[in-house]
């Protein structure tokens, strides 16, 4: 379940209470997300929808990761795919502003740290 | 493909979820009155996979009618397939049928970009009678059933896949995806084989992939085991 105010997304489920909170901020035509929480397989389609959607629309996303305690192969996945996303599109561009323990740890073990470290810089 | 939609290029595609199935249905059937081609896919509940058919349903579309709702919002599928719609550029107008209190910044900017209702229903319109008024120049003939494909565009592509091909054979595996091209270039008629697997043979003869054929009205066509026979409508 999601709950929309203010520019701000936040993923519950009955059970954990809040999973993630995704915080939006728009300047110009940059778009500012700020990620805290688990980002879990089965809550990823959440994040996934809303940065496709901010990447369809803004010319750039800035992706701020480190707050992410947790991420699932699922979330890696569209981390993953929208990097594929902005290569093929010029027009739009994704940065990530910081990245936590977590994410870094995630992306290493799969062997995608090298992707990821690409897209911070 | 069936329905009224079927190779039609100029057809709008209904983006809604399940819960708003009446009132979409309800706009759909009168705007098909109206002389539209709509599409509608299957209902879309919280637990819809995205199938192969929306997929296609969306990328072929001339535009998306998207009908708003908290629920709608609120639905996965309802998302992916607006963002599709997007991704694909394809205008889409929106239907609102209640105030939207649950929306996020990147739908608020994706709606932002919606068109004007009448103006993009009256460019499908146009778009629908330019391609009405074209004159097939040729067709094929399905042996197996006499079914007769009217030839329009100058390049027609037959195979096993919807999204490239012009006339689709789709539960024949022996078809390639994009099998084959007949084209009219400068008054004569083209066969090619777009390097199949199970080949294209003219009058018996299988011929050689991505080499352009003549053709002459009469041929009998194979695309691997299927058989038409290829008529000019010009001679």
């Amino acid at each position: 379940m999601r709950q929309i105010t203010n520019g701000r997304i936040e993923v519950t489920d009955n059970e954990s209470g809040t999973i993630y909170v995704m915080e939006e901020r728009l300047k110009e035509s940059t778009c500012f997300v700020t990620v805290r929480g688990e980002l879990r397989n089965e809550f990823a389609y959440e994040f996934e929808d809303e940065i496709t959607a901010l990447l369809l629309t803004c010319q750039s996303v800035e992706l701020d990761l480190s707050e992410v305690t947790y991420l699932a192969s699922k979330a890696m996945q569209v981390l993953l795919f929208v990097k594929h996303m902005t290569e093929k599109n010029e027009d739009t561009q994704i940065r990530i502003t910081g990245c936590s323990a977590a994410v870094r740890t995630a992306f290493s073990e799969a062997g995608c740290y090298s992707i990821l470290m690409e897209q911070s810089e | 493909m069936s329905g009224p939609y079927a190779k039609n290029k100029n057809y709008i595609a209904v983006v809604c979820c399940y819960e708003d199935r009446g009132p979409a249905g309800e706009m759909a059937t009168e705007l098909t009155e109206q002389g539209y081609c709509i599409r509608q896919e299957e209902w879309l509940n919280q637990e819809t996979e995205w199938t192969k058919n929306a997929g296609q349903g969306l990328k072929g579309c001339r535009a998306g009618m998207v009908f708003l709702s908290n629920t709608a919002v609120a639905n996965h599928g309802f998302r992916q397939r607006l963002n599709y719609l997007m991704k694909e550029k394809k205008p889409f107008f929106v239907v609102t049928l209640e105030e939207v209190t649950n929306l996020s910044l990147g739908m608020q900017l994706q709606l932002a970009g919606a068109k004007n209702r009448e103006e993009l229903l009256q460019e499908c319109r146009e778009k629908a009678e330019d391609t009405g008024n074209e004159k097939p120049w040729g067709y094929l003939l399905y042996v197996k059933n006499n079914e007769k494909t009217e030839l329009i565009r100058e390049e027609f592509f037959l195979g096993r896949s919807e999204e490239v091909c012009d006339y689709v054979i789709r539960t024949n595996s022996m078809i390639g995806r994009r099998h084959a091209k007949i084209a009219k270039v400068k008054g004569t008629y083209r066969l090619t084989d777009t390097n199949s697997l199970n080949g294209t043979y003219l009058n018996g003869h299988r011929i050689m992939q991505e080499k352009e054929y003549m053709l002459q009205t009469g041929d009998h066509i194979l695309f691997a085991n299927e058989e038409f026979i290829f008529y000019s409508n010009e001679e």
